[in-house]
C-alpha cells in the first residue's frame, strides 16, 4: 500500500540537499576589474584578510543559492532548534527557582525541627532515667546533646572550646557528621560510666528513636515534609495521571463535549506546569532531544550541500586544473571538500544554537542576577561582579590561546601532507617496486611526518596555557558567589535560599558570558576551517574568472564571419 | 631426513605457486631463467609464457618483441620478481645492480637531484655537475637550471665567452662603474634565455667567476689593481643576483596596488607624516618576515630550499618598498583639513597603523613564499611531456650505470627518429658489461642488441642476431 506521507517524508531525507546542490549550475563569471583583483589574492595568500568576511562568505551560497524547498526546510530545522534551545533555558531558570524552593524548605524544616527538639526532650527524657541521670550530672553533655545534629554551632562556640582542646578524639569527631551514640560514648568520662551500666546505651537508643517519632509527627515538620516531597516528583504521578485520564475522557466521547474538553486542557496545562522535580527533568529532556536532532539534521543537510556544491563548483570550467597550474597556496583541495565543509558546517550550527543558548540564558538570569540586590551600595552589583568576571577570564583566554587558530590551519595541512605522500606510495605501488625507489618514498613521508610532530608540540605548549587559566582563573566562579553571599548573610538581607540562588544565576550568567572562553578550541579549528574554505573558493572563483577570459578572448580573436551569400 | 625431504617438498610447492627471484653467491655471473611459467592473475588464469628456459650472460643485449597483451611486460616482471602468477625460478648474481624502467616513467615528489640520485639498493651520490652533464647528453638542458649552482656555472661561463669583446671595447679605462655597466646588458640578456626560476649564484661560483676575470684582465692594460678586479667581479656577480630576482620583484609589484589601497584606511585618509609612519613599520615588519623566510623560521618544514640569497632579499624588499612609497603617494592627503585631522588623531593611531602595516607585510611575505616555493622542482608537480620524462629516465640510467637494465618501451613516447637516437645514445652511454633486456614493439631499434626473443603463443623464441659493430 502506497504511503500517502511518503512524499512528504521524503523532504527531509538529506539525500534531497545532496541532490540540490548537485543540480546547482555555476555560471561563468561576468568579467570585471574588481574581480580581477580577487585573482592576486587568490593566487598569493594562504590567510583572508579578514576571517569574519570569510566566514560569511562561506556560509552565504547556503541561505542564498539553494533551492527554495531547501531553505525552507533548513530554516524550520533551525527555527525549532532555536525555539527548543529557548524553551530549554527556560526549564533551567525553573530549575533554579526549584533548587532554591528546595533549600528554603530543607531550611524550613531544620529550623522548625530544632525549635521543637527541647521541648520533645524534656517531655521524653524522664522515660529513659539512667540516660536523663547522666545528663543532669554534666549540663555541656546536657547542651551538646540539646544541640544535636548542628554540631558546627558547637565546633566554633567559645564555652566548648576548652573541652575540645583537652579531647580531640572529640573534636575530630564533631566535623564529620557523628550520631548522638558516637558523641556520647567519646564524651570525657562516658566510657566509665557505659562500662558501669550499659544499659546506658540501650536508653540512649530509645531516646533517639522516640525523639525521631515525636519529631516527624508534628504538625509544622510533616507539613514542610509533605512540601518537600510534591517538590521532588510527588505531584508528578497525580498530575499527569489526572491529565492522561482526562484527556483519555474527552478523547473517547463519542461526541465533542466542551466540558471534558476543558477539562482535558486545564489538566494537561496543570501537569505541564507542575513545579516538580519529574516533571521538569521530562520536559528538560524532551526539549534538548528535539533541539539537538533539528540542529544535527540542519548541519548534515547543509554539508551535504556544501560538499555537492563545491564539488561541482571545483569540477566546473576545468576549475581543478587551473587552479593545479596557478594557485599552489591551495593545499589538498580534496580535504578541503571532504572534510571542511562537515567541521564547517556541524560547528556553524552548534555555534548557533550555542549563541543563541548563551544569549538567552544571560537575558534570563542576568535580571534574577540584577534582582539581588545592591553589592557594597553598588545597584546590580552581583551583575556587575559576574559580567567583570566573564570579561576577565576571556582577555586571559584569549591571551593564552591567540596562537591556536594558526596551529590548527597548520596542523590539517601538515596532516593532509602527511595523508599524501603515503597514498603516494599506494598510487604509484606498480612504478615504485619496479624502480626500487621504496627507501626514497619512505625518506619523504619522514620529511612530512616532522612538520606534523613540530605543530603538534606547539598545540600542546598552547592548550597547557589554556588549562592554567582554567584551572586557575575559571574555577574561581565556584567560591565568588559563595564568599560574596556570605556577607549578605553577614549583613542580615539574605537567606540561604538566596545564596542558593545567587550561585546558580552567577555561574549561569559568567559561563553565558565566557562563551568565547568555553568554545575557545571550537571557535579556533572554525576559523582554521573557515579560512582554508575561503581560500579555496576564492580560488575557485578565480579559476573560473581565468577560463572565462580566455573564452572570451578566443571569442574576440576570431576572424568575422563572412557574410552571408545574397546578402549586399 | 624426513625433514630433508618435507623442506624440498615445501620448497617445491612454493616454486609451483610463484614465480620466484633468487640472488646468487656463487661464481657464475649469468643470470638463468629456469622453466618459468607465466599466467595472468586471477581465478581463471590465462598462460602467457610456458617452461621457458635461458641463460644471459653479462653484456647481452636483449630485446623482446611479441604483440601486444601478449605478456612481454609481465615477463619483465617476472624476472624482476614483481609479478607473482607462474612458477619458475630466476637467478641473478648477487650484487648486481639491476634498475628497471617502466613504461610510465614515475618520480618521487623530491627535489631534482635527490630525484637523479635514487637508485635501487641504496642511493647514488652523484656530484650536481655529474648530473648536470647527464642531462646535457640526453638533450635536457632545461633541466639543469634545477641543479645547484649548475646553469650559473654555464651563465658564468658563457659571459666570460663574450667578456673579451666587452674589455675590447673598453680598453684601457680604469673606470669600474662603466665597466659594470657594460656586463650589464650581457647578463640580462643571458639569464632571460637560460633562467625560468629565480635562483643565486653560490659562493663557488663566485669565485669561479673571479678567478675567469683575473684572467680574462690580466695583462691588458686596465689601470687597475687585483683587488678592484675582485670588486667587480663581485658587482657582476651582485648583477647576476638582482637580474635572477628580477621576476620576484616583479610579482610583487603586482601586488603593491591593491594592497596600498586596502590599507590606506577607510575613514582616515593618510596625511604624509602618517603614511611616513606606515611605510617605516611595514618596512620594519617586512624585514623581519623575510628574514624568518631566510632562516627557515616561518615553516616546520626543515629541508625547504632556499631559492635567494640574503642581497637578493634586500633587493627585493627596497624593490618592494619603492613600490609601496609610490602607491601609497596617490592615497595620502596633504590639505589642511585633512593634516588638521590627522594631528589631533595621532594618539589614536599607532595601533592601527602598526596592524596594517604588518597585515601589509605578512602579505607580501606571504605571497614571496609562494612564489618562491613555485620555483623549486618536485618530482610530483614536473610537468614534463611523456618523452621528457623517458629523457630525464635515460639520463638517470646513464649516470648510475647499472648491471642489469629491464627497458620497457622507453621509446614508446618519442618519435622515430629521436627515440631512435635517444636509445643509440643509451647503449653507448651504459657500461658494454651491462646486460639489457628491453621490451619493444618497433623494429628500428633490434639493430642495437645481440639477441631477439619473440613471444608468441606461449613460447618464446631466442635467436641470436648479429650485433651492430
Amino acid at each position: 500500500m502506497n504511503n500517502p506521507l511518503r512524499g512528504f517524508t521524503n523532504i527531509f531525507k538529506p539525500e534531497t540537499a545532496m541532490e540540490d546542490g548537485w543540480n546547482y549550475q555555476h555560471k561563468p563569471p561576468v568579467l570585471s576589474p574588481e574581480k580581477r583583483k580577487a585573482l592576486m589574492e587568490a593566487s598569493s595568500l594562504e590567510t583572508p584578510r579578514s576571517s569574519l568576511h570569510a566566514a560569511f562568505h562561506i556560509m552565504k551560497p547556503y541561505w542564498t543559492k539553494a533551492s527554495v524547498g531547501e531553505r525552507t526546510t533548513a530554516a524550520a530545522l533551525l527555527a525549532t532548534s532555536l525555539f527548543m534551545t529557548w524553551y530549554a533555558v527556560q526549564v533551567t531558570v525553573e530549575f533554579g527557582q526549584w533548587q532554591s524552593g528546595l533549600t528554603n524548605t530543607v531550611q524550613q524544616l531544620f529550623t522548625a525541627m530544632m525549635g521543637a527538639r527541647t521541648g520533645a526532650s524534656a517531655e521524653l527524657l524522664p522515660q529513659f532515667p539512667l540516660f536523663q541521670q547522666a545528663l543532669t550530672a554534666d549540663p555541656q553533655l546536657t547542651d551538646l546533646i540539646t544541640k544535636f545534629p548542628d554540631m558546627s554551632t558547637v565546633m566554633y562556640d567559645p564555652a566548648y572550646s576548652e573541652l575540645l582542646k583537652s579531647t580531640p578524639e572529640l573534636a575530630d569527631l564533631l566535623s564529620k557528621n557523628p550520631t548522638m551514640e558516637q558523641i556520647f560514648t567519646a564524651y570525657p568520662g562516658m566510657q566509665d560510666k557505659i562500662a558501669q551500666s550499659p544499659e546506658i546505651l540501650e536508653q540512649l537508643r530509645g531516646y533517639n528513636t522516640a525523639m525521631g517519632e515525636k519529631l516527624s509527627d508534628l504538625p509544622v515538620v510533616k507539613g514542610h515534609l509533605s512540601n518537600l516531597m510534591s517538590l521532588c516528583g510527588g505531584d508528578f504521578l497525580k498530575t499527569w495521571g489526572n491529565a492522561v485520564s482526562a484527556s483519555f475522557n474527552s478523547a473517547s466521547g463519542a461526541l465533542m463535549d466542551p466540558e471534558s474538553n476543558q477539562a482535558a486542557k486545564n489538566a494537561l496545562k496543570e501537569a505541564w506546569y507542575s513545579k516538580d522535580l519529574a516533571t521538569i527533568a521530562l520536559k528538560f529532556t524532551a526539549m534538548s532531544i528535539i533541539s539537538y536532532k533539528s540542529a544535527q539534521y540542519l548541519a548534515l543537510r547543509w554539508r551535504a550541500w556544501t560538499t555537492a556544491y563545491f564539488t561541482n563548483k571545483f569540477t566546473s570550467f576545468k576549475a581543478f586544473d587551473t587552479m593545479k597550474r596557478h594557485f599552489n597556496n591551495i593545499d589538498n583541495p580534496g580535504q578541503r571538500i571532504q572534510e571542511d565543509p562537515a567541521s564547517f558546517t556541524a560547528g556553524m550550527v552548534s555555534l548557533t544554537t550555542g549563541v543563541m543558548g548563551a544569549a538567552m540564558t544571560m537575558a534570563s538570569f542576568s535580571g534574577m542576577l540584577w534582582g539581588m540586590g545592591t553589592l557594597y551600595g553598588v545597584p546590580g552589583g552581583f551583575f556587575w561582579l559576574g559580567a567583570a568576571y566573564a570579561s576577565a577570564l576571556t582577555a586571559m583566554t584569549v591571551g593564552a590561546g591567540w596562537k591556536l587558530p594558526w596551529i590548527q590551519r597548520n596542523a590539517q595541512r601538515r596532516e593532509a601532507d602527511l595523508r599524501r605522500s603515503v597514498e603516494a606510495v599506494n598510487l604509484n605501488a606498480d612504478s615504485i617496486a619496479i624502480n626500487g625507489t621504496e627507501d626514497v618514498e619512505k625518506e619523504l613521508v619522514k620529511k612530512r611526518l616532522k612538520p606534523v610532530l613540530t605543530n603538534s608540540v606547539r598545540d600542546i605548549g598552547t592548550q597547557v596555557k589554556l588549562i592554567v587559566v582554567d584551572a586557575t582563573a575559571g574555577n574561581l566562579s565556584i567560591p565568588i558567589p559563595w564568599v560574596v553571599g556570605a556577607f549578605a548573610v553577614a549583613a542580615g538581607t539574605a537567606s540561604m535560599g538566596t545564596i542558593q540562588t545567587i550561585n546558580y544565576a552567577f555561574n549561569r550568567v559568567t559561563g553565558s558570558m565566557s562563551f568565547i572562553v568555553n568554545r575557545f578550541g571550537q571557535l579556533s579549528a572554525m576559523k582554521a576551517t573557515a579560512d582554508r574554505m575561503y581560500m579555496m573558493d576564492v580560488a575557485m572563483d578565480a579559476a573560473h574568472y581565468i577560463e572565462e577570459e580566455k573564452r572570451q578572448a578566443a571569442l574576440k580573436a576570431l576572424p568575422p564571419p563572412p557574410a552571408a551569400p545574397g546578402v549586399k | 631426513m624426513n625433514t630433508g625431504n618435507e623442506e624440498k617438498k615445501q620448497a617445491q610447492n612454493a616454486t609451483g605457486r610463484y614465480i620466484l627471484v633468487a640472488r646468487d653467491t656463487g661464481a657464475n655471473p649469468d643470470i638463468r631463467i629456469s622453466n618459468m611459467t607465466v599466467r595472468t592473475p586471477g581465478m581463471n588464469p590465462r598462460t602467457l609464457v610456458e617452461g621457458f628456459n635461458e641463460q644471459i650472460a653479462p653484456g647481452q643485449r636483449i630485446v623482446l618483441t611479441g604483440a601486444s597483451g601478449s605478456g612481454k611486460s609481465l615477463t619483465a616482471k617476472a624476472i624482476l620478481g614483481r609479478h607473482d602468477a607462474g612458477s619458475g625460478l630466476v637467478t641473478i648474481p648477487a650484487g648486481l645492480k639491476v634498475m628497471a624502467m617502466a613504461q610510465q616513467a614515475y618520480f618521487p615528489g623530491d627535489t631534482l637531484p635527490n630525484i637523479m640520485n635514487m637508485a635501487p639498493e641504496g642511493k647514488g651520490s652523484y656530484t650536481p655537475a655529474q648530473m648536470a652533464a647527464a642531462l646535457k647528453d640526453v638533450g635536457h638542458e632545461k633541466l639543469i637550471q634545477h641543479l645547484p649552482g649548475q646553469q650559473a656555472a654555464i651563465l658564468i661561463n658563457d659571459l666570460m665567452a663574450k667578456t673579451s669583446e666587452i674589455l675590447e671595447q673598453h680598453k684601457g679605462t680604469a673606470d669600474q662603474g662603466a665597466l659594470r655597466a657594460a656586463f650589464k646588458p650581457a647578463i640580462e640578456a643571458l639569464v632571460k634565455e637560460q633562467f625560468t626560476t629565480v635562483q643565486f649564484v653560490p659562493d663557488i661560483q663566485r669565485a669561479l667567476l673571479r678567478v675567469r676575470l683575473l684572467e680574462q684582465m690580466k695583462g691588458k692594460n686596465f689601470g687597475m689593481t687585483m683587488d678592484q678586479i675582485r670588486v667587480l667581479a663581485n658587482d657582476i656577480a651582485d648583477d647576476i643576483d638582482v637580474a635572477l630576482a628580477q621576476p620576484l620583484a616583479h610579482r610583487l609589484r603586482l601586488a603593491l596596488p591593491n594592497m596600498a589601497q586596502s590599507m590606506r584606511g577607510r575613514l582616515i585618509p593618510y596625511s604624509p607624516d602618517k603614511t611616513g609612519a606606515f611605510l617605516g613599520l611595514m618596512e620594519w615588519r617586512l624585514r623581519k618576515g623575510i628574514k624568518n623566510y631566510l632562516l627557515n623560521r616561518d615553516t616546520d618544514e626543515k629541508d625547504r630550499i632556499l631559492m635567494i640569497n640574503a642581497r637578493q632579499a634586500d633587493w627585493v624588499i627596497e624593490q618592494a618598498m619603492q613600490g609601496m612609497r609610490e602607491q601609497m603617494a596617490l592615497h595620502t592627503k596633504a590639505g589642511v583639513l585633512s593634516r588638521t585631522f590627522n594631528a589631533v588623531t595621532w594618539p589614536l593611531s599607532p595601533l592601527p597603523l602598526l596592524i596594517r602595516a604588518a597585515r601589509a607585510a605578512k602579505e607580501l611575505v606571504q605571497a614571496m613564499t609562494h612564489f618562491m616555493d613555485k620555483q623549486v622542482l618536485r618530482g610530483d608537480s614536473l610537468t614534463l611531456s611523456g618523452g621528457e620524462r623517458q629523457k630525464l629516465a635515460i639520463a638517470i640510467a646513464q649516470l648510475h650505470k647499472p648491471d642489469v637494465l629491464i627497458v620497457d618501451e622507453i621509446t614508446a613516447a618519442l618519435d622515430r627518429d629521436s627515440g631512435e637516437a635517444l636509445y643509440k645514445q643509451l647503449m653507448e652511454r651504459i657500461p658494454a658489461t651491462t646486460t639489457v633486456l628491453s621490451i619493444a614493439h618497433n623494429e628500428h631499434i633490434m639493430k642495437y642488441h645481440t639477441d631477439h626473443w619473440h613471444l608468441q603463443d606461449g613460447r618464446i623464441a631466442a635467436r641470436k642476431i648479429a650485433p651492430k659493430p
